[in-house]
């Protein structure tokens, strides 16, 4: 598996989440939901290409509409590499805070 | 396309077109992403839910944080390219160094010949601009319409200034300029006559002539108070400091003193009123000029803001009709009203120097026509080594082809291409640029010569001058490149990579319409010059209707001439160099002073004319042919009460034939009494021979003499001279002795066209020159391309010659087409020219066949050489070729 970035993880799992709603301003919604603050499009769209590139994603154009000024939506969906990716990341960060179960429990005391 | 789609029930709102425009630039994210389309959507929610300042401010910083990195990328991207293409195209120069050395040069010539006319032509419009009330000043000038004599005075009477600040409250001053003649006298006695200008005190405050020192508010108030600038005060002072010292100036005989009360400032060159010294204007009492119709100051006026020549010159009418009509009765005898003859105009100064008055011009000036021939020649030589460019390009794109498949596999794209090559026209167009500057000190003093100006180079170096330098070569550059890298840009790799070789070189519509442009813009130059030559030819060698050779003529200033005269003759007479003499009021050549008109009351005959006050001798000195009746004679008393000689064209004009007009008598002239007409002669040219002979009456009137002409024994000019001046000054002690050459002061009336024939010379050769540039390199690359055709031709027999007529043949073609397309253009433009003379060569064929052999023969000249040389080489080496 191809190294992701904290980033991507997160844009991965948010286009997961939102099923078929998968474009840009709902994955950039669900983005500031997750972290609390605002991504902006060019760090959101570099972050999608880069799993475009991958193949961990596939992007479908959607149907225009007049409020986007006549622009299509584009819309996002895992790949069953993606999926797998996906996994993979959780179960890495599974490893992770297993191995620091200490941290965890003893952080906030 | 937005705009197209039917309004939708909610109400929407749109982001700012700009932001989207913005967010749009970046390149994939909006093909990829539709970045346009996300923040349009959120930036509609934000606006409905947290009002529309926030939504803006939100979308703008989407559109903008994003900026910089892009523009970074950009440039990284760019620059990396930039430098490659500057490698491509230094290599691509360095290899081809004749091509190159072509491109080059023909276009630094071009460059330069612009720069030389930009540069005139800039001075010749920047003319009067550098006063800073420069748009508020005007030039009292005066029309005057007689039937058949039109004229134009700019100078009008000295009552005219204060009447015309009286009459009209939008004029806020004036000033008057007079010119005079004064001897003076410096500190070690040698005396001087000095030409200078009386004027008001009012010029400082008008005009920015300005002073060094003095107080510009009292300087010239006083009269007999002088201003004269450094170099005079160094003539008549020395190195003394002058301000305060006295000059004694000669006025009737004895010497007065005058004071200096300042020191002008330098005139710009730019000036079209020039002076070393003025005087002041209240040196000269008021009872010095009597007399509203005596016409001999010019009258500048300054107007007050916000005033506009459009407005306050009709208003002109009433001062026409309330002050000048009651002295202007004789114009208006056939009914007219004095609207129809007598006209006032306000002439922007600043137009002064472009369009002079032919008469009484303070300076000769330039002209308008002058400004936009030589503007055309500039750029048309501009475009000729433009073609060059685009020739040599095209015609060696399959050497470029390669470079250009390649970078297409690659992924270069058109405009990529494009701009690549647009970019390597505006380098070679700035080498030559390099060059032109590099020539700039021999253009120089080219441009001093042919232009009679003071030019330092410091002019062409200055910043604004470079940027419109730069400006200017960045166009060429483009417009020169423009179909080259459309035209380069067009390979497909597939096709080129295949075939060894395009035929894009040898034949080319494109490329032969070029060539033929080229040569039909010198052959029209050529065409031009010779038109120029021949006309200039023709005025010189036609008959003026006298003998203009072997005259010398003296121009007096007093009256004293007209009354010492006879003495004078007499003591002239007895020089064995001196033939004849006579005085006259006026001379051929000069602009003519009276006119009116001529009457014959039995019959109602009436015609408008010049008057020339002559005597006894003045049609026996010129050598004026008598059509009928006689000279005057001293022996007829009565003729000194009043006697006339008419030309042929006052007959015409009075209904008669040369015949009938003798013994008619007319009333007329400027004593208004009877006069007989004795005789008739030829018509003469007595103005340039851009006019027609206008109706002339001749009056024995010796009190008028001003002007004296003697007619010399050819040979001996120098010694002549000697003698003249001797009998001159013994008889008119204190008058300057102010001779011309007659034939000498008649060709200066085509000073204007001498210039334009050296120009127009020196323009179609550099023409010629820079079309045969690139002629030679287009015949080099023919010659190169068909190496194994001509090969091939001398192993199966063909001889030197007949390769290089092969070779030759084609280009022959193209120049006679060019002669073809240029002539009627040609004709019809020196014939536009040739308009401005009433007598005018006849520009026939032998001209253009002359032109054309001329160009012909130039071309082949170029090309021949590389014909021959193509066609003897050894074929069998030709063959290997490749």
């Amino acid at each position: 598996m191809r190294e992701l970035t904290l980033l991507e993880q997160i844009v991965l799992s948010a286009v997961w989440s939102l099923g078929d709603e998968a474009y840009g301003v709902a994955v950039r919604r669900k983005l500031k939901k997750l972290l609390g603050k605002n991504i902006n499009y060019g760090t959101l769209y570099n972050a999608l290409e880069q799993l475009l590139r991958k193949g961990y994603i596939i992007k479908a154009p959607g149907e225009s509409a007049p409020e986007r000024v006549g622009r299509p939506r584009i819309f996002y969906r895992l790949a069953p590499e993606g999926k797998e990716a996906l996994w993979k990341t959780f179960e890495l960060q599974k490893t992770i805070w297993n191995n620091l179960s200490d941290f965890v429990e003893n952080y906030k005391s | 396309m937005s705009r197209k789609r039917p309004r939708p029930p909610l109400q929407i709102l749109r982001p700012p077109r700009l932001a989207c425009w913005l967010l749009g630039r970046f390149g994939r994210y909006e093909k990829e992403y539709s970045i346009v389309g996300d923040c349009a959507e959120e930036f509609g929610e934000l606006a409905r839910h947290g009002g529309r300042a926030r939504a803006l401010f939100w979308i703008w910083r989407q559109a903008l944080s994003a900026a910089p990195s892009n523009i970074a990328l950009h440039i990284h991207f760019g620059g990396a390219m930039l430098k490659n293409y500057l490698i491509v195209a230094y290599r691509n120069f360095m290899r081809h160094k004749l091509y190159s050395f072509i491109n080059v040069f023909g276009l630094a010539i071009g460059l330069a010949v612009c720069l030389l006319i930009c540069v005139w032509v800039q001075r010749e419009l920047s003319y009067d601009r550098f006063h800073e009330k420069a748009e508020r000043i005007y030039r009292i000038e005066r029309e005057v319409f007689r039937e058949n004599l039109y004229s134009r005075w700019p100078i009008v009477g000295a009552m005219y200034k204060q009447a015309l600040i009286d009459d009209f409250p939008e004029i806020e001053n004036a000033v008057r300029f007079y010119r005079r003649e004064f001897a003076i006298k410096d500190s070690r006695n040698v005396v001087r006559v000095q030409e200078m200008f009386a004027a008001d005190n009012s010029v400082f405050e008008i005009f920015d002539f300005g002073l060094e020192e003095g107080d510009p508010r009292t300087a010239l108030a006083d009269p007999g108070t002088v201003v004269l600038n450094r170099k005079t005060a160094l003539k008549y002072f020395g190195t003394g400091e002058p301000l305060g010292r006295s000059l004694a100036f000669e006025s009737g005989g004895n010497w007065v003193d005058f004071r200096v009360t300042g020191i002008l400032r330098e005139i710009p060159g730019n000036s079209h009123i020039q002076f070393d010294m003025l005087v002041s204007m209240s040196t000269f009492p008021k009872e010095a000029f009597p007399d509203w119709r005596s016409n001999y100051l010019y009258t500048y006026v300054l107007v007050r803001p916000g005033v506009s020549k459009e407005d306050l010159e009709p208003k002109l009418r009433t001062f026409v009709k309330q002050r000048l009509e009651p002295h202007y009765g004789d114009l208006l005898r056939q009914g007219r009203g004095i609207d129809e003859v007598l006209k006032m105009h306000l002439f922007p100064i600043t137009d002064i120097h472009l369009h002079p008055s032919v008469n009484w011009e303070v300076e000769p000036g330039g002209s308008m026509a002058s400004v936009i021939i030589f503007g055309s020649i500039a750029v048309l030589i501009l475009i000729i080594a433009g073609i060059n460019f685009v020739n040599l390009s095209t015609a060696r794109a399959d050497r470029r082809a390669r470079e250009v498949s390649l970078r297409k596999t690659v992924g270069a794209g058109r405009t990529q291409l494009r701009f690549q090559f647009i970019q390597e026209s505006v380098l070679m167009v700035l080498v030559s640029l390099v060059v032109t500057l590099g020539m700039a000190s021999f253009l120089g003093l080219a441009f001093n010569r042919i232009f009679d100006e003071n030019f330092s180079l410091s002019f062409l170096f200055q910043l604004k001058n470079v940027a419109v330098l730069l400006g200017m070569a960045v166009i060429v550059g483009i417009l020169a490149g423009l179909y080259p890298a459309f035209y380069l840009a067009r390979f497909e790799p597939a096709r080129v990579i295949k075939a060894a070789r395009s035929s894009a070189g040898t034949k080319s519509l494109f490329r032969r319409n070029m060539v033929v442009l080229q040569f039909m813009i010198s052959t029209v130059l050529v065409v031009g010059m010779l038109a120029i030559i021949k006309q200039m030819r023709y005025v010189q060698s036609t008959s003026l209707g006298f003998d203009k050779e072997n005259i010398v003529v003296i121009r007096g200033r007093s009256r004293q001439i007209a009354r010492g005269f006879d003495a004078f003759r007499n003591g002239l007479l007895s020089s064995p160099r001196v033939l004849s003499v006579a005085g006259s009021s006026d001379i051929p050549g000069e602009p003519q002073y009276g006119n009116g008109s001529i009457d014959h009351q039995p019959s109602g005959a009436t015609a408008n004319v010049v008057f020339f006050e002559i005597d006894y001798d003045y049609l026996d000195v010129y050598g004026m042919r008598i059509l009928a009746g006689r000279n005057f004679s001293r022996d007829l008393a009565a003729e000194r009460n009043g006697a006339a000689v008419l030309n042929e064209a006052a007959a015409k004009k009075m209904g008669w034939t040369a015949e009938e007009a003798v013994g008619k008598r007319l009333v007329g002239g400027f004593a208004e009494k009877e006069v007989l007409v004795v005789g008739v002669v030829e018509d003469f040219n007595y103005k340039s021979l851009r006019e027609e002979v206008e109706p002339l009456a001749m009056m024995l009137r010796p009190e008028g003499i001003l002007t004296v002409s003697v007619r010399i024994r050819p040979g001996d000019a120098g010694e002549a001279l000697k003698d003249i001046r001797r009998t001159w000054e013994r008889s008119f002690p204190g008058e300057q002795f102010d001779f011309r050459f007659l034939d000498d002061y008649l060709q200066r009336l085509y000073e204007r066209e001498t210039e334009m024939r050296v120009l127009f010379s020196v323009f179609s050769a550099l023409s010629i020159l820079v079309a045969c540039l690139g002629l030679f390199g287009l015949a080099a690359f023919t010659a190169e391309v068909r190496t194994k055709e001509i090969g091939i031709r001398k192993t199966l027999g063909a001889t030197t010659a007949s390769i290089a007529f092969l070779l030759s043949r084609e280009f022959i073609k193209w120049i006679l087409l060019a002669n073809a397309a240029a002539w009627p253009l040609a004709w019809f433009l020196t014939g536009r020219w040739l308009r401005n003379f009433a007598y005018r060569t006849e520009i026939g064929w032998p001209v253009f066949m002359a032109a054309g052999l001329a160009i012909l023969t130039v071309a082949v000249l170029t090309f021949i050489s590389q014909a021959i040389k193509a066609a003897s080489a050894d074929p069998v080496k030709s063959m290997r070729y490749e």
